[in-house]
């Protein structure tokens, strides 16, 4: 193996366990997230990475494009129409309104009624650690869009959740 | 979209200019709606990292295990059977980045919402926690932490009774302790980790009242913070709570043991 391959390899198993969770985040399921975890080493393995790249950072631009793939093959197959940039808040309200659940199930359900759009900014950042900078680049969308898109998202879940006063 | 909660945001997650950073923190400490807002996106932020974290306790697939072993393989030579699993937490660097903010918002709101969260033995920063989040260590709540073993009742003063609850392991590999503190106006619930030869303070909740507060009482929504302190031990300990002796024999080596 040559020195580079093996560094790409050590790099990859360092990254992974980050690149887990973030896929889980996205997923909200175990199964869903390994596989997600599976495809995007396999990018990597058959592209490799452009020179100079941050490996989490670029594994997390991979399994990022891999969901909103999946998330759009799946709206394909059933018909749906894939909402990635246009989800409202209302989608979370309504989803968890249901009353007298518990607070942890009520901060389940409302990550789980995330819309992608939300879901993805907040991983990057929240679980990932990217700057806001890194997160408009993964994302491409403004650095304005990021801080606006990440303040809605936790808005979103402490609204759902009842932690709003 | 509210420009608060931008602001707000964005400084929970360090990003805000140190211009602005500074008159936040002031208008938290005079306004406990906006204190409250904080803590409101804080919490639902623990959660959201709390809920990442969770696959760290879930098995790999099978798929992805093979996978990783070949390359761990092809990286090391022999193949080993696990994979090297301890990130630095997201969780940690939140409450290192945000200090004693964490989910309650408490020191940097200032004053007056550290009250309204722990209505306890800390009832200012100045007064056993410094503004950095550190526990002092000569206060009672420091040395509650340091020598108390656990279930003890332990006088904070103001009529104010502590008592660790447990210790235990962090996956960071450091010690901490649950505590919950009776006050005549309430009761808290706080994390409390090693940090170096002192105590940090993690996250401090509000866990209910000690009577009806009236409706001229601010309160944060702390009752439901409680959840949140379930959610953080659940990423925090790496392990079942210490067993007495072990505690003990902790307490004995000032918490050096390895």
């Amino acid at each position: 193996m040559t020195a580079s391959k093996n560094d790409l390899h050590l790099a990859i198993l360092d990254a992974t366990p980050h690149v887990r969770r973030f896929a889980f985040s996205l997923c909200r399921n175990a199964v869903d997230a390994d596989d997600l975890v599976q495809s995007t080493i396999e990018r990597v393995l058959a592209k490799g990475t452009p020179e100079g790249t941050d490996m989490k950072r670029w594994m997390f631009r991979l399994c990022r494009n891999l969901w909103i793939d999946g998330l759009r093959a799946k709206a394909v197959r059933t018909g749906a129409q894939p909402d990635l940039e246009l989800a409202t808040p209302d989608t979370v309200s309504a989803e968890i309104e249901a009353g007298g659940r518990m607070m942890l199930a009520k901060a389940e359900a409302a990550i789980e009624a995330l819309p992608p759009n939300y879901r993805d900014v907040l991983a990057l950042v929240a679980v990932g650690g990217s700057s806001y900078k890194e997160a408009s680049e993964v994302l491409e969308v403004p650095v304005g869009t990021v801080m606006s898109r990440l303040a809605r998202a936790r808005a979103m879940l402490a609204d759902a959740t009842g932690y709003a006063a | 979209m509210n420009s608060m909660d931008e602001k707000l945001s964005a400084y929970l997650d360090n990003m805000l200019p140190e211009e602005e950073r500074a008159s936040l923190e002031s208008l938290l400490a005079a306004s406990p709606e906006i204190a409250a807002r904080l803590e409101a996106l804080a919490l639902a932020n623990t959660d959201f990292i709390a809920r990442a974290a969770e696959i760290d306790r879930i098995p790999m697939s099978d798929g992805l295990r093979i996978q990783l072993e070949s390359l761990r393989s092809a990286a090391h030579g022999p193949p080993s059977n696990v994979t090297a699993f301890r990130p630095r937490s997201a969780l940690s660097r939140f409450f290192n980045d945000h200090r004693a903010v964490a989910a309650c918002a408490a020191v940097a709101a200032g004053f007056f919402a550290w009250q309204s969260v722990v209505p306890g033995p800390v009832p200012a920063p100045s007064d056993g926690i410094d503004p950095g989040g550190l526990i002092i260590a000569e206060s009672p709540l420091g040395r509650m932490l340091a020598a108390s073993p656990s279930e003890t009742p332990v006088p904070l003063g103001d009529g104010q009774e502590g008592r660790v609850r447990f210790s235990f392991a962090s996956s960071d590999g450091g010690w901490c302790r649950l505590a919950d503190i009776e006050a005549p106006d309430g009761t808290s619930r706080l994390v409390a980790c090693q940090s170096g030869e002192d105590w940090r303070m993690m996250m401090a909740a509000y866990t209910g009242p000690a009577g009806d507060p009236g409706p001229d009482v601010y309160r944060t929504a702390s009752a439901q913070a409680a959840a949140s302190v379930e959610a953080l031990l659940d990423t925090l300990m790496a392990d079942a709570p210490l067993a007495p002796e072990d505690e003990e024999a902790l307490i004995n080596a000032g918490w050096n043991q390895p």
